[in-house]
């Protein structure tokens, strides 16, 4: 089947298939697959039918994703849907309203196939720490997806939907893509609203898709961006509807983004970086901060934030008592806690946000020089399920390279450019600066990256 | 041993929406979560945006309270657990307040004291917390959130007051300035003023400020405030006097007793820890936002202010017009209102009595508040009327009134009416109308 939006609605122009038919076959897919892979935590079939009796006369340019079978991270509020954030906290809770990206999604003829799986809270970087347990890599099932939106990157990786939203924090839409093959765009900050989105790190949360085809990731990026007078953070400015006209640019890489990198990964960036050069662009070498370095500021950040944000889930409401909090969430609870107190606030977030400033400014003196910025999206390919467990720190570990980019609100993208010796895909990622996600796109397109349907 | 008084005050804005939320701020006694949303409910996922009219309302009172105004303004989180707080952190302000060193001068004993006032800042309101009892017996506790996310305004003195009756005559002077300024009702009775002091006392010989400090809560009037910092002026002074030093805490005011009792201690500073509201970004207040509400508030008595100002107090358009011509009668109506408050009686009913009290008058000099004040509870409350008296008179009446005694045992009640309105006549409206009713009902059935 392995349907992308255009193909899709290809069909349907031709009348092959209808909607229902196209739905119906994704959800036998998710019967069949999903009890290996737990994908997804909630197939609502009488939600879906409820949708596709509603859509309006197919208009696939009034309705850009008319008809086409989207997962959404459980992270997103949806009415009448169940959303747990993957936590037992959670696990009764029906929200009364949708988040900004699910309304824009319902309004643009989008069918919402389900709820995906993921870290709970977004709290890591493998789907391991969900509380219903974790979710299966289609490309070797003994591994995991990376997250944390390992649900959302599999979901597109073994076509349990056409396309798929997820969040990124830092690394949690670029990371699993990479590791499960599939393409994950993380919007600039502010560029996709938050609202009903249930808050990690505020300040660096952004939604954004992931997708088999760059096409499809411009095609939901234009849906879901947009100032929204629900979110004081979101970006006031419109999306650009194409890139600049330059055809040829210039391409920074930093070999701070090398360390500590596995050799099939460390090729594949060569490879990557050849393949720009031949496709006449201007390649630089210039000198990033080291990402080791944003993992003390991005950690105690987002644990302040943390711990602030789930303070709404006092015991009282939604049912059900704070001791399931799983045991990652209390350990970023109780360093978030420390890290506000009286007389360590200066010494810890005061200070981080001083870095962080320094880490934007490093990125800004970087993109006076080049217009792009390849790095590898993770240090390694997908690794065994457990692992996680093993490293107190996991999340940051693997997301060493996607941290300076969040922290500083960047955009950035991952594709796949191919396989190491265990057969498992390699990701790449091009940051580009602050609200440039359509030169991204564009970039990224000329590679045309191929999305192995995988099971 | 001198009493040491800092005031904190939290004043409502009336602002037409919720400090965050698109909500209905104006929900005082309506349907308890009739007046809510994701936002104010502190739902997963619900996002703040701030209502700019109320930072600029905030900014308007600190500028009438002479502060200096921070023009780069951003919110705070102040984290605490409470039931009627929905998100586990309060939206406040705490590094930069809007508004900071100024003061307000307040008449007091035929001089002018001049209070010092720390900060003004914008902050949400909570939801509101109460207890029943259930069918079976059992404690509930019932929260309505319509309060939820409504800007509040927390004016902080310096602790200079030093004297329980000056802090009653601070709070009734800033409650006139605020009152002016038309953005807030800064009604105690519902909660759109609220006053908590601060008092500790410091020994003779010592220069700093004690290392304690006792808040307290639940005060409702003006007379109060006076009647617990006196209270707690004792007590601190008896303990002091034994040796001892008062704890740090928070007290509760108890009217019946007029006493002060704890409510809960703070054994130390409790870490709300504080962080910049990652989901709001900075708000600039500029020049000319500022200039704005300056210009507002030198411009507080053009005429139509004025008029719109009687005319929400409860006068007909006639007598606003009335008062802004009259200023002296104006200025009596406004200090009377702003200064008196009667727990028991309507506050709109109050407040016309005030204006037809003051529009009867020959003159306004030499007339005062005091004097209009009692003049008008005394027309809404019923006066007791010597009960012999009254029946003399009832029977009278009957003797009188053959036809409309006739007229209501054939069953016509209405003829009631015409017997109540000749009691009434001749006791001149001065008896209690539904005791009249009960007596001729009692008599007429005999």
């Amino acid at each position: 089947m392995k349907y992308t939006i255009d193909s899709l609605h290809q069909a349907y122009d031709e009348k092959q298939v209808s909607v229902s038919e196209v739905v119906s076959s994704y959800t036998k897919r998710i019967a069949q697959l999903n009890p290996t892979l737990n994908a997804y935590l909630t197939v609502d079939e009488e939600a879906i039918a409820e949708q596709v009796s509603k859509l309006p006369k197919y208009d696939k340019h009034r309705f850009p994703l008319w008809g086409v079978p989207i997962s959404v991270k459980d992270n997103y509020c949806t009415k009448g849907m169940h959303t747990t954030a993957a936590s037992n906290v959670l696990k009764d809770f029906v929200p009364q309203y949708d988040a900004t990206v699910i309304r824009k999604l319902r309004e643009a003829g989008a069918i919402i196939l389900g709820k995906t799986n993921m870290d709970a809270w977004a709290h890591g970087s493998s789907t391991e720490t969900s509380d219903f347990g974790p979710t299966k890599n289609p490309h070797d099932i003994t591994r995991m997806p990376g997250g944390s939106s390992g649900g959302a990157a599999v979901s597109v990786a073994a076509d349990l939907c056409v396309a798929a939203v997820g969040t990124e924090t830092a690394g949690s839409i670029r990371q699993p893509a990479s590791w499960c093959g599939v393409i994950g765009l993380k919007p600039t900050y502010g560029r996709v609203s938050r609202y009903g989105v249930i808050a990690m790190a505020s300040s660096t949360d952004s939604p954004g898709p992931i997708t088999k085809t760059v096409a499809d990731a411009r095609s939901i990026l234009r849906v879901i961006a947009g100032h929204d007078p629900l979110d004081a953070t979101s970006l006031p400015d419109r999306l650009a509807d194409t890139s600049e006209t330059k055809k040829t640019i210039t391409i920074g890489w930093s070999s701070t983004y090398l360390d500590g990198v596995s050799p099939d990964v460390k090729h594949g960036f060569e490879k990557t970086l050849q393949a720009l050069e031949q496709k006449g662009h201007h390649i630089q070498e210039i000198s990033l901060m080291s990402p080791q370095l944003s993992i003390a500021v991005y950690t105690v950040i987002q644990r302040a934030e943390v711990s602030s944000n789930l303070a709404r889930f006092d015991g009282i409401r939604y049912g059900n008592p704070r001791s399931l909090f799983g045991s990652e969430a209390k350990k970023r609870i109780m360093l978030g806690t420390f890290v506000l107190s009286v007389g360590y606030f200066d010494a810890y977030y005061l200070k981080a946000q001083k870095v962080r400033t320094l880490i934007i400014n490093d990125f800004k003196r970087a993109f006076k020089t080049v217009d792009a910025i390849l790095a590898p999206t993770a240090p390694t390919t997908a690794l065994k399920l457990g692992e996680s467990a093993k490293y107190p720190f996991f999340g940051e570990i693997m997301d060493v390279l996607v941290e300076p980019s969040s922290i500083a609100g960047l955009p950035g993208i991952s594709f796949p450019i191919g396989k190491d010796d265990h057969n498992l895909p390699i990701g790449m990622q091009l940051l580009a600066p602050w609200k440039e996600e359509q030169r991204l796109l564009r970039l990224t397109a000329e590679f045309n990256p191929e999305v192995e349907q995988v099971l | 041993m001198k009493l040491i008084v800092g005031m904190e005050v939290h004043v409502e804005l009336n602002t037409a929406r919720k400090m965050f939320c698109s909500c209905d701020a104006r929900a005082f006694g309506e349907k308890p979560n009739t007046h809510v949303c994701p936002v104010c409910l502190g739902m997963p996922g619900a996002l703040p945006v701030p209502n700019r009219e109320a930072i600029l309302w905030t900014a308007r009172i600190a500028l009438a309270l002479n502060c200096s105004i921070n023009e780069n303004n951003y919110f705070e989180r102040k984290h605490y657990f409470y039931p009627d707080l929905p998100k586990g952190y309060q939206i406040s302000q705490y590094k930069h307040p809007i508004g900071f060193e100024g003061y307000l001068d307040v008449p007091y004993k035929g001089k002018t004291e001049r209070i010092t006032i720390e900060r003004v800042h914008l902050e949400e309101d909570t939801g509101k917390l109460s207890y029943a009892t259930d069918k079976n017996g059992a404690r509930i506790g019932k929260i309505d959130f319509n309060r939820s996310g409504v800007p509040l305004v927390e004016i902080v003195t310096h602790p200079v007051i030093h004297d329980p009756e000056l802090a009653a005559a601070y709070l009734k002077q800033l409650r006139m300035t605020i009152f002016h300024l038309g953005v807030s009702d800064v009604d105690m009775e519902k909660g759109s003023m609220r006053c908590e002091p601060n008092i500790s006392v410091r020994t003779s010989g010592q220069s700093k400020l004690p290392a304690y400090k006792v808040e307290i809560k639940n005060i409702n009037s003006f007379r109060f405030v006076k009647k617990a910092i006196e209270y707690e002026y004792t007590r601190q002074q008896h303990m002091l006097e034994k040796g001892k030093t008062p704890t740090q805490e928070t007290r509760r005011y108890v009217e019946s007793t007029s006493s002060t009792e704890p409510m809960r201690q703070k054994e130390e500073a409790r870490d709300y820890r504080y962080m910049p509201e990652p989901d709001i970004p900075p708000i600039r207040l500029t020049k000319t936002d500022i200039k704005q509400q300056q210009d507002t508030l030198d411009n507080t008595d053009t005429l139509d202010k004025k008029i719109s100002l009687f005319v929400q107090l409860g006068a007909s358009m006639q007598h606003a017009e009335f008062l802004t011509k009259h200023s002296d009668k104006a200025a009596l109506v406004t200090d009377t209102i702003a200064l008196f408050m009667h727990e028991t009686i309507d506050r709109m009913l109050f407040q016309k009595q005030v204006i037809s009290a003051v529009i009867n008058l020959a003159s306004a000099a030499g007339t005062t508040p005091q004097q209009v004040y009692e003049a008008a509870i005394a027309k809404l409350t019923p006066k007791q009327f010597d009960i012999d008296l009254l029946h003399t008179h009832i029977d009278a009446v009957l003797s009188q009134q053959a036809k409309a005694v006739q007229d209501y045992k054939a069953g016509n009640q209405s003829a009631l009416n015409v017997l109540m309105g000749a009691v009434m006549r001749i006791t001149k409206g001065q008896a209690d109308a539904n005791e009249v009713r009960q007596a001729l009902i009692k008599k007429l059935s005999s």
